[in-house]
């Protein structure tokens, strides 16, 4: 049994549209056996005589407003009621045609053909199941740095099996290379030590080293994430009057040097020079990965994927403010590694061209950042990484030294970092305002030209020059984001999907993001994040998903098993066993309906959506067509429903001989279909679907026009002059449809 | 002994060539039953009463035809469509394109011929070829052009043992033997255009192929010997218009159709067998009247 409930809008639609009448006029269509009248079934208010209205029927038809407004309402009183969810039609009485049809009797009389459509629609169309999937349980990171690592373990301590892939051979990256950290001067060797230790032998974490990543693949359970990992071979004993390896550093020829920690020489320095945020690696034996693993490449399952791949240096070479390139002109990094007692000089700060310690040191910030020509943004860190190493150096290393920071703003702000700056002020250290203009060697040591606050020239002597080098996307990223299907931002970081409300999140379901790799930040921002990531990837891999069952059915009676359905499917959905029918995987089908109308002998069928709705649609609408012509309009449900809805919004108004039927997509519609429709009387047809390249289901906008033109050509030839109009619309042309329409009533009327 | 009537009309004979071409068959049916009436092999002028099957080849397109068509109903228990002429039109339907009149001088006045000028009026044409159920209730239809020989016998010998014959109807590709990758060649070609490889299936190379669409039991003898599947077994199973399901698959599978082919070809293509009694032919008929 199927019940209309009609609802007035409060009473608005009164004087529009003719309820008694129509009332009277569903009755006589079969299978309707009771009406109720609401005035706004969208409110709290009608909530619970909705409900009681609802009771009882088989079949539903709602003739109300916009599915925009009264679906979810519906929709949940349904479920209340006890009715499944999906069994209903509804009629947009308000947008689609009481403001849009001024007369009210033509506005009744369409109203009268889409009740008549929606009922045959329920009636035509089944009940849709709903399944639901799990995602798989095993996690990626890829990066294995502070925020990779942390997220990783953040992961495995909620039981779930953790992938790190880290294209350096040793985990750790840039924090691991830092010997203290700002505000309260940590060492990290704290987790460098046991912290690695923890988190190489924590259970649930496997570690990838040596490897990136070459072929995601995305399926409804996750991704398929193919890796290639290429070893390194490298001595890593210790050696005699060396000790332990500290650090591996890149060389040209592709292979790596090791450095151990020798004390300032200037063959240690030399190492200093060389090194580069971004690609040498600490190898702290704790750090240390299973090198010698295999080569090759091989394929994992992951439900959820961190994107932690860190930063690299910006790289001041060739710039002459700068001086990059000079004797005794390091990066605030390579001043972090000469302060490490585990790094390359035993922590003793020296010079590179004589390994003396440098008296006079300057520092310079914003190198590469705020910086319109490099790199627009504030890079975050540098501020208190200056502070901090100037700091060091003071209270540990020499107090005597002159240091001096070269600086635009000082961004100190977090817990505890105004206080380390004035701290370091009262060492002694000199902090001037002002931009650097030039660097040249003078004598053994530096001249320095800037222009300070006051726009005055002014020079500065030293012996060391330390240039605090921005934050950039690390090399690779784009490539990564490519393959996760990640946005970058402007400046190459991953790209969250809004910086407010959901800065973890991807355009990518299921990718998260953390760490430097999403734009400049400190540890423990990273840290923060990185748990954030976690958490939000643990959560996206518990939530079992809910799909519609919504794939068509195949009428083996009517199958020949051409193949056809398979080649068409835009979704690899469809198998066919040998000697057997065709077989739909309920996940991966989208139900864009492409198979359904292109199956020659219509042996298959959506259930909501399908040939026989489509016709029973159609043949309701013309067969209460009465002296005035009929345009039957096959509409897309996304873009061309949100069209007729604007038009109604915008209270335009067309022809009311133009009466929509929905489709799924423009793939759905077969022109068996649209033929049918004009065999039982349609004057007219158009078309309304996504624009070009827009198309939700990929192939809908192709097809319809490779179908139009050719239908185009035969009406030609056997001199129909029936007119058909394809209209690639987005929600908002309106007046492109009114005067689409417009022509084709012209057209419709010659004929 | 059953009464036979073979008969053929708006057609070319071939088909009740075929009827005859029963082979050793051909001696169990004649044994069985006697060739009332076929002006193709004895000569008759008068329709004889009390015919217990009528085969009848080739559509309606005259008045002549009509009434022949009707008589035959009348004095026949069974009649069976021979053909694809008599089942659906056949290929005189794709004249069904062009009114008539305009066929008429087409081929008496600007073609060429001896009596050039002299349009003949001793029958008066129809509109429109028509498939002979357009007029009469059909029975049996034996489709192809020409129609399988193993058909014919079959259908004959079921009568004839007082059963109801029984047709397969699944596609033509069911019958084929050639192996589908699910690939396809983005553009179409015709058969001559280019040597087909002989182990795959044909629409998949971007081939024409009308075996989707097309009544099978015919064991695909065309794509087994390398050509395409023309479609003379019209329709199968539920395919309501044989060259509009395969526009439908033919978009489907490669977007776009219509800058390979003229529409001409296309209708040729998509239509050979079927135009006559397509959708589009319906349409075309109920609007020009």
């Amino acid at each position: 049994m199927t019940k209309v409930i009609f609802c007035t809008c409060g009473d608005a639609l009164n004087d529009k549209i003719d309820y008694k009448a129509l009332s009277a006029y569903v009755h006589t269509l079969e299978g309707v056996k009771e009406t109720i009248t609401m005035k706004a079934l969208c409110t709290t208010g009608d909530k619970d005589a909705l409900v009681k209205a609802m009771k009882g029927a088989e079949r539903l038809v709602v003739f109300a407003c916009t599915r925009s407004v009264c679906s979810k309402p519906i929709e949940i009183a349904m479920k209340t009621a006890g009715l499944p969810e999906d069994n209903y039609a509804l009629v947009n009485a308000k947008e689609q045609i009481a403001y849009v049809h001024l007369d009210k009797s033509e506005a009744t009389q369409k109203a009268k053909m889409l009740l008549k459509a929606a009922v045959a629609k329920v009636k035509a169309a089944q009940p849709l199941e709903t399944m639901t999937y799990e995602r798989s349980n095993e996690a990626l990171v890829v990066g294995g740095g502070v925020a990779g690592l942390t997220a990783a373990s953040e992961l495995a301590d909620q039981g779930f099996k953790v992938h790190v892939i880290e294209r350096s051979p040793a985990i750790g990256g840039a924090m691991s290379l830092i010997s203290k950290t700002y505000p309260e001067e940590d060492c990290t060797m704290c987790l460098r030590g046991p912290r690695m230790i923890e988190l190489l032998t924590k259970p649930g974490i496997e570690y990838h080293v040596s490897s990136t990543v070459k072929e995601v693949e995305r399926n409804p359970t996750g991704f398929k994430v193919t890796y290639s990992k290429k070893p390194v071979e490298l001595d890593l004993s210790a050696k005699k009057g060396k000790g332990q390896p500290v650090e591996i550093i890149p060389n040209a020829s592709g292979k790596y040097d090791l450095v151990y920690s020798d004390g300032p020489t200037k063959a240690q320095l030399k190492h200093v020079v060389n090194s580069k945020c971004g690609n040498c690696t600490s190898v702290y034996p704790a750090a240390l990965m299973n090198i010698m693993e295999e080569a090759g490449e091989k394929t994992i399952e992951v439900g959820s994927v961190v994107l932690a791949t860190g930063f690299e240096d910006f790289d001041p070479s060739g710039i002459p403010k700068w001086g990059y390139g000079l004797n005794n002109v390091i990066t605030q990094y390579q001043l972090a590694r000469l302060l490490d007692p585990f790094g390359p000089t035993g922590g003793i700060v020296a010079r590179p061209s004589d390994a003396k310690a440098p008296k006079k040191i300057v520092m310079v910030q914003c190198v590469g950042s705020r910086d319109q020509e490099y790199q627009s943004y504030c890079s975050k860190y540098c501020c208190m990484a200056a502070i901090k190493h100037a700091g060091v150096i003071k209270s540990q290393r020499d107090p005597s030294a002159e240091i001096t920071v070269l600086y635009r703003d000082i961004r100190a702000s977090g817990y505890g970092f105004e206080s380390l700056y004035n701290d370091t002020k009262e060492m002694g250290v000199n902090f001037i305002h002002g931009d650097i203009d030039n660097v040249s060697p003078q004598g053994d040591g530096l001249g320095i030209t800037y222009t300070d606050g006051m726009g005055r020239t002014k020079t500065l002597d030293a012996d060391m020059l330390v240039l605090s080098t921005g934050m950039k996307p690390s090399k690779g990223s784009e490539e990564l984001a490519e393959l996760f299907n990640v946005e970058l931002t402007d400046s190459g970081f991953y790209k969250e999907i809004d910086e407010k409300v959901a800065n973890i999140t991807t355009r990518a379901p299921g990718v998260f993001i953390a760490g430097t790799a999403t734009g400049p930040k400190n540890i423990p921002d990273s840290i923060a994040q990185a748990g954030a990531a976690a958490f939000m990837g643990a959560n996206y891999m518990r939530t079992h998903l809910e799909k519609k069952v919504n794939h068509p059915v195949v009428n083996e009676d009517n199958c020949g098993k051409c193949g056809i359905c398979r080649s068409v499917c835009p979704y690899e959905a469809i198998t066919i066993p040998e000697d057997g029918f065709p077989e739909f995987d309920p996940l991966l089908c989208q139900s864009c309906g492409l198979c359904v109308s292109s199956c020659p002998t219509r042996a298959l069928n959506t259930p909501s959506f399908g040939y026989d709705v489509i016709d029973a649609q159609v043949e309701a609408i013309l067969s209460e067509k009465q002296d005035k012509p009929i345009v039957l309009g096959f509409i897309c449900d996304d873009c061309g429903y949100n069209l007729m809805d604007t038009a109604g919004f915008t209270k335009s108004t067309y022809s009311s001989s133009f009466v929509p039927v929905y489709v799924n997509c423009m793939s759905n519609l077969s022109l068996r279909n649209v033929l049918n429709g004009v065999k039982k009387g349609a004057d007219g047809v158009m078309l309304v679907g996504c624009v070009k390249e827009r198309c939700h289901f990929l192939k809908g906008d192709k097809r319809v026009k490779g179908q139009m033109e050719i239908i185009a050509d035969f009406f030609k030839t056997a001199k129909i002059h029936t007119p058909i109009k394809v209209l690639e619309s987005s929600g908002t042309m309106v007046s492109q449809f009114t005067t689409e329409l417009g022509e084709l009533m012209k057209k419709v009327e010659e004929a | 002994m059953a009464r036979i009537l073979l008969i053929g009309l708006a057609g070319d004979s071939g088909c009740q060539v075929a009827a005859v071409g029963l082979h050793e068959t051909l001696v169990e049916v004649l044994a069985a039953n006697e060739l009332i009436y076929a002006p193709t092999l004895i000569d008759a002028k008068e329709i004889p009463d009390k015919i217990d099957v009528a085969i009848v080849e080739g559509g309606i397109r005259n008045t002549h035809e009509e009434e022949i068509i009707k008589e035959i109903r009348e004095k026949s228990g069974v009649v069976i469509a021979l053909g694809a002429c008599a089942a659906f039109g056949g290929i005189p339907g794709l004249a069904n394109l062009k009114p008539g009149p305009e066929l008429m001088n087409t081929i008496y006045n600007n073609w060429r011929g001896t009596d050039k000028g002299t349009i003949p009026t001793h029958l008066v044409s129809l509109d429109e070829q028509h498939p002979i159920k357009d007029f009469v209730k059909v029975d049996f239809i034996i489709p192809g052009c020409p129609p399988e020989v193993t058909d014919i016998a079959y259908t004959l010998t079921t009568l004839l043992s007082g059963e109801i014959p029984k047709y397969n109807s699944t596609q033509v590709c069911d019958d084929c033997p050639k192996e589908r990758l699910g690939v396809y060649e983005p553009e179409l070609k015709r058969i001559h255009e280019e040597i087909p490889d002989p182990d795959r299936c044909l629409l998949e190379q971007g081939f024409f192929c009308m075996g989707p669409a097309t009544m099978g039991g015919c064991g695909a003898p065309c794509p087994t010997s390398g050509n395409t599947c023309e479609g003379c077994r019209g329709a199968c199973l539920d395919v309501t218009d044989q060259g509009m399901a395969m526009i439908d698959a033919m978009t489907g599978l490669l977007n776009q159709l219509k800058d390979e082919f003229s529409v001409e070809t296309y209708v040729g293509q998509l239509y050979r067998f079927t135009y006559a009694e397509s959708i589009l032919s319906e349409i075309a008929r109920r609007r020009n009247k």
